[in-house]
């Protein structure tokens, strides 16, 4: 029996591409190339939300490591993709704090007076304010997904939240930055 | 999914079937079975498909019914106990091998298969095969993909944007 023409397998070409790993996004790229109607497939929304859906849990992409290198004050947060998928990034000068929901949180050293909220899959970066009196305070600060409770964080699309937990002054302060 | 009642005043006999396939191969099979088919369901429970009617499948040919319903009298058992949430890990782990070996066939059987589970409305048959698919065709390149489910070559117009693409998304093949 001859293979049916590709036409009569599109419609059933969503229910196959559901089913590839998500810890490897690079075979679903490959997939969108093989063709235009594939293409069309992999990049809608529809298909997106269908996969998550299917899944449920979100892949580990990679892991952050925050390096010093040689004696002086060269710090260097590494992004180490244990997936194909990108990025293979180094960024010099900062250091990861937080990272949730498909979004890093990182100070700038060595006078950790610079906050930024990264998103490794897009390469967007925010810078969440400048406070230079943020050198002074002994702090540690989260990210989270600002939709309470309304969104299942499989790709978030909402705003994030941060929040910075102080001790500088004897009492614990918690600042909340949206 | 619940099994439709057993019997035509037939005590204790199970309520038979009969479905003729596009070359007119009549198969005679248990209600139960053939109701994994959403499509197939609705018209047994209307009482249809007993006697010398038949139910025509005029979508699906007889090597690729045989098949279809291979699956369905495997999988009956367990779906009349509503996912069989009491089944034990034998019969999980058996209906594990089963599934394996079940789709450990020819690529045009597999395509055939999936079709049917489709038109058929038989969601875990469908699941089965697009798995397979699936693991068929993931570790490959965008033209090992097209060579293996039978695209045609592509155009050179084609070939040029693959090759463009494949640039620009270079991190996916390494």
């Amino acid at each position: 029996m001859a293979p049916p023409s590709p036409s009569l397998m599109v419609e059933l070409v969503e229910e196959v591409l559901l089913r590839f790993p998500p810890d490897d996004p690079a075979s679903l790229v490959r997939a969108a190339l093989v063709c235009k109607e594939w293409h069309r497939i992999v990049a809608g929304l529809g298909f997106r939300r269908r996969f998550r859906e299917h899944h449920r849990t979100p892949p580990m992409l990679g892991v952050l490591c925050d390096l010093r290198e040689g004696k002086g004050l060269h710090y260097v947060s590494r992004f180490i993709p244990t997936s194909p998928c990108p990025p293979h990034a180094a960024h010099y000068g900062w250091r990861t704090l937080d990272a949730r929901h498909g979004r890093v949180l990182r100070c700038c050293l060595p006078w950790f007076d610079r906050l930024e909220v990264w998103e490794p899959v897009t390469g967007e970066h925010c810078e969440l304010f400048n406070m230079p009196f943020l050198k002074t305070l002994s702090f540690n600060a989260a990210v989270l997904c600002s939709a309470h409770g309304a969104c299942d964080h499989l790709d978030c699309q909402h705003g994030f939240l941060v929040v910075l937990v102080d001790s500088e002054t004897g009492t614990i302060r918690v600042h909340v930055l949206d | 999914m619940a099994a439709p009642e057993s019997g035509d005043g037939n005590n204790g006999a199970a309520r038979m079937v009969t479905l003729i396939s596009s070359d007119n191969t009549r198969f005679e099979v248990e209600a139960a079975a053939a109701s994994l088919s959403q499509t197939l369901q609705l018209t047994i429970l209307d009482g249809g498909g007993g006697g010398g009617d038949g139910i025509p499948l005029p979508n699906v040919d007889s090597a690729t019914l045989s098949k279809v319903l291979e699956y369905c009298i495997k999988h009956a058992p367990a779906a009349a106990n509503g996912g069989a949430p009491n089944a034990t890990a034998v019969d999980r782990a058996e209906l594990e091998r089963f599934d394996n070996e079940f789709v450990n066939i020819d690529q045009s059987v597999l395509y055939s298969l999936i079709m049917a589970a489709h038109n058929l409305e038989i969601e875990g048959l469908q699941s089965l095969v697009a798995k397979k698919v699936a693991d068929m065709i993931k570790g490959k390149s965008p033209m090992e993909i097209r060579r293996t489910l039978g695209f045609p070559d592509p155009t050179p117009e084609e070939q040029a944007e693959m090759n463009a693409h494949m640039l620009e998304y270079g991190w996916a093949y390494e």
